[in-house]
């Protein structure tokens, strides 16, 4: 996988646990989600395999090679004939291996983040409510790289270690049996070697990515906050701190080399240590009261064999460990991915839904009850309201009373726990989810934007839209002079984090985007940000434009739109503590009198 | 500039100060192959002794390890001595790589971060921030990895690959000839990998951040498109996006594999060719090699094969740093510094007197000009405000007279001398800046808000804190003062981070003080109340008051208004607040201001 997947596991993944005991029931998960592909991931395994009997055939025949010296003409050619043969066959089917599980590989991964982001589409906004936006996104890229490493990487390197060390231990059990006992006694005390030293090295490791990522979060953090530096004169000490994390990252990657470098080649000389030790005993046969028997055995080819051989069973335990802490990680990466695909989706579609082309919008609660979950604390009670078609109906309260989880069950973005919603007068839950929602539109607060061109975005909702209609749209609303007057008007490019459009001028467009829907029901959870004075009428006229005809649920933050409407409703902890229009509701002088006298003051 | 020249000017850039480190290195490289090369002789002796052939080394004679001791006891000690010697060669190797290394990789990130800090405001403007530093924590991501695993690993595998070979060639010249042969042809892969591949790499790179950015924008605004009923098309256009990426990846990797994979081909090939050129020579020159030798060959030819696939590893390392190489050299060539004038200081203390004169500004590659010659004057301690629409250019002018910009005619005149004749850190020293959108670094809100002066004394701290009617929200934070910000700590609301970014300012007792619509999240009461504890500022400052609503500039002394760049009106706020003026329609109507009064005392 590519080197910046490898940049986000690191970033994105947080102090969760990052390795899962292994479990037979992921595992057989995971190769499940390889799909059709799982038949190419086995042949790439046969074909491994076949590769790697070649490769250990070739150092056979290259022993026997050596051992007739010279042979006759007509045998050397013969010789070399099969050992270029084998050469062919292992590289063509070790190429075939790679090509064949990189495709598969390829193609799961590319099914994976596709099922994932489907999943992510359809599950409920109550997900969203207990996930954080970080957590989820370094599901879609660590954790799938962790699960395509495991499909693809740790079975091969299984293939890979058992035919080559099963044909080694036959080659070397040939030649004689108890030449195996020295690589059976050196093979474990390798991998205990390993074992050990990957536990120091991991925890050096895991200081080294902290220390990385606050020199990275550090360096981020001042390219954000450049101007504040420069206009503080702050830059000597800002490069002094970065310095100070520079030096501890580079003496820390400076610890972990060395410490490695008196591991590894350690490993090695145990390898020599064997090597040399039949070497010794090859050369004393002759010597020993054997000698006469033995001849046959220790000859030129056969030490020449198992100086091959015995490194052959020696080389892969380094990686034994190196495979298991893998293993672990993608056990904990697939449980989490598993966790998400495996979550039901609360709001199902009825079989047949009823038909929403002409909804007029007349949205009521009937003895609606809501909270959020079973252990949390009841929202509405026995709730009762009705919006007529066309109306506009201001929500008006404290933070807390319940304003925005009325018009998300009016949205049914949840589901009311009793009672129901009633939209045109059927049950809500009778409409097909996705389809009631092309008949609403949102305006959010913070007019939330996706990249792309402001074009793009007004007509987010109708793609075919021409640019005139978008235009026009937009004249319509009033908003058109001020979207000219960005740097390449209707062309500008929104970016997250870009200073291309500003707060004001993305309200805008979220609004023109919510025109362009032609929504029945429309929610707007009014801004309240800062905006200056001229591209807040802007933004009055163009909502009063957008509002007109349409059933409109209006979250109020302030008071200046809520006149407008055509009936207020005030709530106190999800009950309906008054409802009128704005001079009914003065006269009045109840809760909302007094929230306007508090704004006027 | 070619890849090949940004990765040499980098690379030369990085290496020329540690020479002597980086010839000890390749010492201890050549030292290390020369090691790893003795072993196979070695064996070659092990293997001849026992067929009872001569044993020599050049024209050396060793014909005493061919004895019992020789073979029992010499060559198998030999044998762990060198392994010994080895030993202690990788870790001086291994020190001494890492040093350069990470030494070379020290002074590449405090370039790029002092570049990054260096560059002007017009730099940054011109750049997406986002894109910046994932560009930049991309590049230290890269370096790092081509300076650790790379740099040691290319010259490692391609030393010892022509090491072996003229090994091989010195043994039987056919059979060195053949390796060395097979090996050059497949080079060609290498060319065509850095020919073909950077492209199919780039494409993969924005695949792949073009995929990555969907999927969070549409975590992150899974509400819109859920509302407007669009999931089942986002969903497809992910798909697209996934598909796009994992082709290109799988063209990527396939041509890094075939790069590799040339290369390992020629090493297998080399095998049958090797022992096949080195029997035939010896039956044509009737001389023929040893069993000892033919297995050293073959021993020393099946050893490429772990070097191959490294020197493939490094070329893969190479190609991407090579990328970076051009995105930091291009970093490196930016000329967006602000001159530095010279040594003019300000008048010892007091407020400033700020003029500008016939100034016209263009952002670098903005198109039309953001000023167009602007006249104005701003007495030494009075408060003025800039009104204008969005985009008319009054926090262009704020930041002009601050000297973060230089107009590109006419000129910006402080205590009556151009602001390019004076020492650039004496006028950051002196002047302070509230911007529209506060920026905190995650630190503690005391020192967030010490910024400016780190060793402001508490007192100081709190006092200024309380002026920007801060205090109280901060004294209610469990940890008061010493709360974090950001992630790991506190959210603060719109409103409580331009509290705090107006004590940053104010704490350093600045002569020059632009406040940049620094009161937009408050509430009216807030708003005055900062007022007045600002007031006692104009006795050593000069104040401007980028306004977007008629209460912040109420109490100014004067008013400029601009629009689309050009000052069109100037005079007391009272006078200009008239139906017909630009200033009484931008900000007159104001709903919140009819309840305020407007004409008041004034201080």
């Amino acid at each position: 996988m590519s080197a910046q997947t490898r940049q986000g596991t690191s970033e994105t993944r947080g102090r969760e646990a990052s390795e899962r005991p292994l479990s037979l029931r992921l595992v057989v998960r995971i190769f499940a989600t390889l799909g059709p592909y799982l038949w190419l991931v086995l042949l790439g395994n046969v074909l491994v395999g076949i590769c790697v009997a070649a490769d250990m055939r070739l150092i056979y025949e290259a022993t026997r090679l050596i051992e007739a010296g010279v042979p006759a003409a007509t045998a050397a050619w013969r010789a070399v004939g099969i050992l270029a043969a084998l050469a062919l066959i292992n590289r063509v089917f070790g190429y075939g291996q790679f090509m064949v599980t990189l495709y598969a590989s390829n193609k799961a991964v590319e099914r994976l983040r596709q099922n994932l982001f489907a999943k992510l589409q359809a599950l409920p906004k109550s997900f969203y409510d207990q996930h954080k936006t970080g957590w989820l996104i370094a599901r879609g890229t660590g954790d799938i790289w962790h699960i395509a490493e495991f499909m693809t990487y740790t079975l091969m390197m299984i293939v890979v270690f058992l035919v080559a060390f099963g044909y080694a231990a036959f080659r070397i059990w040939r030649i004689s049996p108890i030449l195996l006992a020295p690589s059976l006694l050196l093979a474990p005390a390798i991998t205990v070697l390993t074992f050990w030293y990957r536990r120091r090295m991991s925890r050096e490791q895991r200081f080294g990515r902290e220390q990385n990522s606050r020199l990275v979060a550090h360096m981020s953090e001042h390219v954000r906050g450049v101007r504040v530096v420069q206009a503080f004169a702050r830059e000597p000490r800002a490069l002094g701190e970065f310095n100070a994390l520079n030096t501890v990252n580079r003496d820390n990657e400076i610890r972990i080399a060395r410490l490695d470098a008196l591991f590894m080649p350690s490993v090695n000389f145990l390898g020599i240590l064997n090597t040399a030790l039949v070497v010794a005993f090859a050369a004393w046969l002759p010597h020993s009261p054997w000698g006469e028997r033995m001849a046959d055995t220790l000859t030129v080819g056969n030490v020449a064999a198992y100086i091959m051989y015995a490194n052959v069973i020696l080389w892969p335990m380094r990686f034994v460990v190196e495979l298991y802490s893998m293993s672990l990680r993608a056990m904990a990466a697939a449980e989490r991915i598993f966790e998400i695909l495996d979550m039901p989706v609360e709001l199902a579609d009825p079989d047949r839904p009823a038909p929403v082309d002409a909804m007029r919008g007349e949205i009521e609660f009937r003895h609606a009850d809501f909270r959020y979950g079973p252990d949390s604390a009841w929202i509405f009670r026995d709730f009762n309201l009705h919006v007529p078609a066309g109306q506009t109906l201001a929500l008006v309260g404290e933070t807390g009373a319940g304003k925005t989880t009325l018009s998300a069950l009016a949205a049914r973005f949840y589901d009311v726990t009793g009672g129901e919603v009633l939209l045109d007068g059927r049950n809500i839950r009778e409409y097909g989810l996705e389809a009631l929602h092309r008949r609403m539109a949102i305006v959010p607060q913070d007019g939330f934007l996706f990249s792309g061109t402001v074009l793009d975005n007004i007509r987010f909702r109708r793609p075919d839209m021409t640019r005139e209609e978008t235009i026009a749209l937009a004249r319509d609303l009033g908003i058109h002079d001020a979207i000219a007057s960005l740097a390449q008007g209707y062309d500008t490019v929104v970016l997250e984090g870009g200073a291309s459009v500003s707060e004001g001028q993305r309200q805008l467009i979220s609004i023109a985007r919510a025109l362009a829907a032609d929504p029945a029901v429309l929610i707007l959870d009014e801004p309240t940000s800062a905006l200056d004075v001229h591209t807040e009428s802007l933004l009055q006229t163009a909502l009063l434009r957008l509002m007109r005809g349409r059933t409109t649920l209006l979250i109020a933050h302030r008071l200046s739109t809520v006149r407008h409407a055509d009936r207020i409703v005030v709530l106190e902890h999800g009950r309906l503590a008054e409802a009128g229009a704005h001079e009914e509701l003065v006269r009045r002088n109840g809760l909302y009198a007094a929230l306007v006298r508090q704004s006027l003051q | 500039m070619s890849l090949w020249r940004e990765i040499a000017g980098l690379l030369r850039a990085c290496l020329r100060p540690r020479k002597a480190l980086l010839a000890a290195t390749l010492g201890t490289v050549l030292a290390f192959n020369a090691i790893e090369l003795a072993f196979p002789k070695l064996l070659q002796l092990v293997v001849d002794a026992l067929r009872g052939h001569p044993l020599r080394m050049g024209a050396m004679s060793l014909d005493f390890l061919a004895t019992p001791v020789g073979q029992i006891a010499l060559l198998p000690a030999g044998l762990i001595l060198l392994a010994a010697i080895r030993w202690v060669a990788t870790y001086g190797r291994a020190v001494l790589e890492t040093r350069l290394g990470e030494d070379a990789l020290y002074d590449l990130r405090h370039r790029i971060f002092a570049t990054m800090q260096n560059l002007s405001f017009a730099y940054h403007d011109r750049t997406h921030s986002g894109t910046l530093v994932s560009n930049v924590v991309e590049d230290v991501n890269y370096a790092s990895r081509f300076f650790r695993y790379g740099l040691t690993s290319l010259i490692e595998s391609a030393l010892y690959i022509v090491m072996t070979c003229a090994l091989m060639t010195a043994i039987c010249p056919a059979a060195g000839l053949w390796s060395a042969g097979l090996l050059a042809t497949a080079l060609i892969g290498v060319w065509a990998y850095f020919k073909w591949g950077r492209h199919v790499y780039a494409e993969t790179k924005r695949r792949f951040a073009e995929m990555v950015r969907f999927f969070s924008e549409n975590i992150e605004g899974h509400l819109i498109a859920r509302a407007f009923g669009a999931q089942s098309r986002q969903c497809a256009a992910y798909n697209r996006k996934t598909q796009a990426y994992h082709r290109s990846y799988f063209r990527e990797t396939s041509l890094s594999v075939a790069m590799t994979q040339g290369l390992v081909w020629a090493m297998y090939l080399g095998i049958p060719a090797v022992l096949g050129a080195a029997i035939h020579a010896g039956r044509v020159s009737g001389m023929p090699l040893t069993e000892g030798e033919l297995f050293q060959l073959f021993f020393l030819q099946s050893s490429l094969q772990h070097r191959v696939r490294m020197l493939g590893r490094g070329m893969n390392l190479l190609m991407w740093f090579g990328i970076t190489a051009e995105r930091l050299g291009a970093l490196f060539r930016e000329q967006d510094y602000l001159a530095d004038g010279g040594a003019r200081r300000l008048p010892e203390t007091g407020p400033v007197d700020v003029s500008v004169r016939d100034a016209t500004f263009a952002y670098p590659g903005g198109g039309r000009p953001a000023l167009r010659d602007v006249s104005l004057d701003i007495p030494a301690g009075s408060v003025v405000g800039f009104a204008g629409a969005t985009g008319s250019g009054k926090t262009t002018l704020a930041l002009l007279l601050c000297r973060f910009y230089d107009p590109d005619a006419g000129r910006v005149l402080l205590a009556g001398r151009d602001a390019r004749e004076y020492a650039l850190a004496e006028l950051r020293r002196e002047f302070s800046l509230v911007f529209q959108e506060t920026f905190l670094f995650s630190t503690s809100i005391r020192e967030n808000i010490a910024y400016g002066r780190p060793d402001a004394p508490y007192e100081d701290i709190v006092r200024a804190a309380t002026l920007a009617q801060a205090h109280d929200f901060i004294m209610a934070f469990e940890n008061g003062y010493a709360t974090e910000v950001g992630e790991r700590g506190v959210t603060l609301s719109g409103g409580q981070r331009q509290r705090i970014g107006i004590a940053r300012a104010i704490l350093r007792r600045p002569r020059f003080l632009v406040l940049d619509a620094c009161t937009s999240a408050l509430d009216p009461l807030t708003e005055k109340a900062i007022q007045d504890g600002l007031a006692p500022l104009r006795e050593t400052s000069t104040v401007i008051v980028i306004a977007q609503r008629y209460s912040s500039v109420a109490k100014a002394d004067k008013v400029f208004v601009l629009e689309d760049g050009a000052l069109v009106e100037e005079g007391a706020p009272a006078e200009l607040n008239v139906p017909g003026r630009v200033f009484h329609r931008l900000l007159g109507a104001d709903p919140r201001t009819r309840h305020e009064p407007t004409r008041e005392d004034r201080p």
